[in-house]
Formats: structure tokens, sequence, C-alpha cells
């Protein structure tokens, strides 16, 4: 049984390892090489986790072998657009200002219920909203709603708002986040006067501290959160 | 770039295991064979059981030698049948019944032979 968990455990770390070379791209929505290596990677992972006659050698060579033809395919697909054509396939338009396209459709061997799907799930019930509708290569539904159909913006209403930026993290679970304190030049003295200011002595007790351009989110644990508007560390 | 050099790395590495692996099985199972064609000549020939049972034992240490690194790339299933075919030869060699050792060794040359057919590179194993 030992070996079990030991072979698992490996099979385990070389997968993960694996996908990390392959980068964050193979967990967001995926391309069609991209899903086939991801079902191979799930059976290839198992075989000698299963079986402990078959050497570990034997599933995590191919793991890895898969992780240079995934790298070398991406490569390829970054640097020659024909290439990326024929192993991703280009994206359809399967609405246009004219309705549903139909002759797209039938390339594509889709069914208008399939669409009309789609575009639910894209948030779209209404098809007269939608300007148009492409199949991504992926195979997720990209809508571009018709001017009357979008949500009204500030910039609609000529209202001016400052830029805002993104927020970062001081402290996370009782930790001093170093990378982000350098970054923005904080030191630990002006959080650990701020943190007392609010009656918390000790940063360990800090669930989350985040400075954003408006304000400062601040849970302790076991307190209620508290955004504290306009208020800065820098 | 840290991607590529990762993958430069594997993919060296794999390169370089895939030689050692097709170098080391192939003078391993050349090895044994020798060593069990030998044996199969002296039975054949009526040679003292001794010199036969020198001989296997012999045979049997470079091959416990080996199987420790082969078993990283050959199933232990099939390792396992070539120990055992030795062991019953070595049996039937000490009960004095020479035919019955001849046949184990045949059938371990056999699957010694299997090994070095599943491991070579050619379009048959990859088909």
């Amino acid at each position: 049984m030992f070996t079990s968990i030991i072979r698992c455990f490996i099979i385990y770390i070389v997968a993960l390892i694996v996908m990390r070379v392959m980068g964050k791209r193979q967990i967001a929505q995926m391309q069609p090489f991209e899903f086939v290596i991801t079902l191979i990677i799930a059976d290839l992972a198992t075989i000698p986790m299963s079986d402990t006659n078959i050497p570990l050698l034997n599933g995590i060579i191919p793991l890895f072998t898969l992780a240079v033809i995934h790298f070398i395919f991406t490569l390829t697909c970054c640097k020659c657009n024909k290439w990326r054509k024929f192993v991703n396939g280009n994206p359809m338009i399967v609405i246009d200002p004219d309705g549903i396209n139909e002759e797209n459709l039938k390339k594509m061997y889709l069914n208008i219920c399939d669409v009309i799907e789609a575009c639910r799930n894209a948030g779209f019930f209404n098809l007269d909203d939608i300007n148009y509708a492409l199949l991504e290569t992926n195979g997720t539904l990209s809508v571009l709603p018709k001017s009357d159909a979008t949500p009204l913006t500030r910039g609609d209403m000529n209202i001016k708002q400052d830029e805002v930026g993104l927020g970062t993290i001081l402290i996370t679970e009782g930790k001093y986040s170093l990378e982000n304190l350098e970054l923005t030049g904080i030191d630990k003295e002006k959080i650990e006067k701020f943190i007392k200011k609010h009656n918390v002595d000790d940063y360990k007790n800090v669930t989350l501290l985040m400075q954003y351009d408006d304000g400062i989110y601040f849970k302790v644990k076991n307190e209620k959160v508290k955004f504290l508007q306009s208020e800065s560390l820098n | 770039m840290n991607k590529g050099i990762a993958v430069i790395i594997i993919s060296i590495l794999l390169v370089i295991g895939s030689v050692y692996e097709l170098i080391l099985v192939t003078s391993s199972i050349d090895e044994v064979v020798t060593k069990s064609n030998d044996i199969i000549v002296k039975l054949n020939s009526g040679d003292t059981t001794e010199n036969v049972l020198s001989e296997l034992d012999d045979l049997f240490v470079f091959w416990n030698d080996r199987e420790r690194v082969m078993c990283l790339f050959i199933n232990h299933r099939d390792m396992e049948k070539v120990g055992e075919y030795m062991q019953k030869a070595r049996s039937y060699l000490q009960e004095s019944d020479e035919e019955k050792a001849l046949e184990e060794i045949k059938l371990l040359s056999y699957q010694i032979n299997m090994f070095k057919h599943q491991s070579e590179f050619n379009a048959q194993n990859i088909f």
C-alpha cells in the first residue's frame, strides 16, 4: 500500500509540474489541441497509479513529452498564423446584423437551438439585442450587442471618473506580503500603527489588509469587515 | 523564456534517458542471451551438472544486479518471469532433470529476447 501511496504522490507532483509548464492557458478556455492534451494527461496519470507492475517512468515520460509537444504547438501557433488557423480553426460569425447566418451554421454542423442556448449562456435572451455573435475556436460564444441593448456607462452620461487601479494585498492570513510592501513602499511600522489604531494588537490576527486607490479593505479574524473610504497607508 | 529553458532541459533529459535505456537494456539482454546460450550449449554437450549450475548462478547474480535498473523501464511482472525461469532451471538441474532445465533456459532466452524486441526503436513498436 505504501508503494501505491508514494506512486500516486509522485504522479500527482509530475502532473502538476507539467500543467505549470504548460501555463495558465491550459486552465482557462482551451483550444482544441490543449483539450486533447488535457484528456490524455488525465489517463496517463492514472495508469501507473493504479497498476504497480507498470514502471513509473511509463507514466512520467509521456507526461513530460506532452509538455514539450504543447510548448512547441503553442510557440508555433504564436509565430505562424497559417499554422494557428490549421490547428485551432477560425472563429465563425453565427449572427450578424442580417440575423442568423445559416451558411456558417451549416459549415459547423450547428443547430439554431445550439446558438440560442449559447446566447442565453452569454446573457442574451433576446436575439434582436445581438449585433454580432461569434463562435470562437475554443467553443465559446462572443457577443457584440446592439447599441440600444448595451448597458449605460459613465462615458455615455459624460460623468467623469478617475481611473481606479488594482488593489494591493499587504497582509493576508496573518502574513505580510513582503513583495507588495516593497512595491508600494509601505513599511511594516505604518501598518502596525494603522492596525493598532483599529484596536488590533497583532498583525497575525488580520485576515486581509488591502490598499486600494480609494480606500483600505480591512478584515480582522472574527470581526466584521471594514472598508475605510479615502484612507491610505502611503 | 523560463518556460522555454524548462522545455529544452526536459527535451534533453528525455533524449538522454531514451538513449540510456536503449543502451542499458540492449547490453543487459545481450549479456543474458550469451550466458543462457552458453548454458544451453553445455547442457546439450552433456557437461557436468556442477559446471552448468555454476554458470546459472553467475547468470542469476548478473540478472539480479541489472534487474534493479531495468525495472525502471520494463514491466515488473515480465521481469519476475525471468527470475522464475532461472529458479526452475536451477531446481531441475539439482534434481538432475536436464531436459526440463533446458526447456526453462530456452523459455528464459525467449522472454529476454521479447524485452529486446519491445524496447527497440522501430516502426513495429511505434504502431
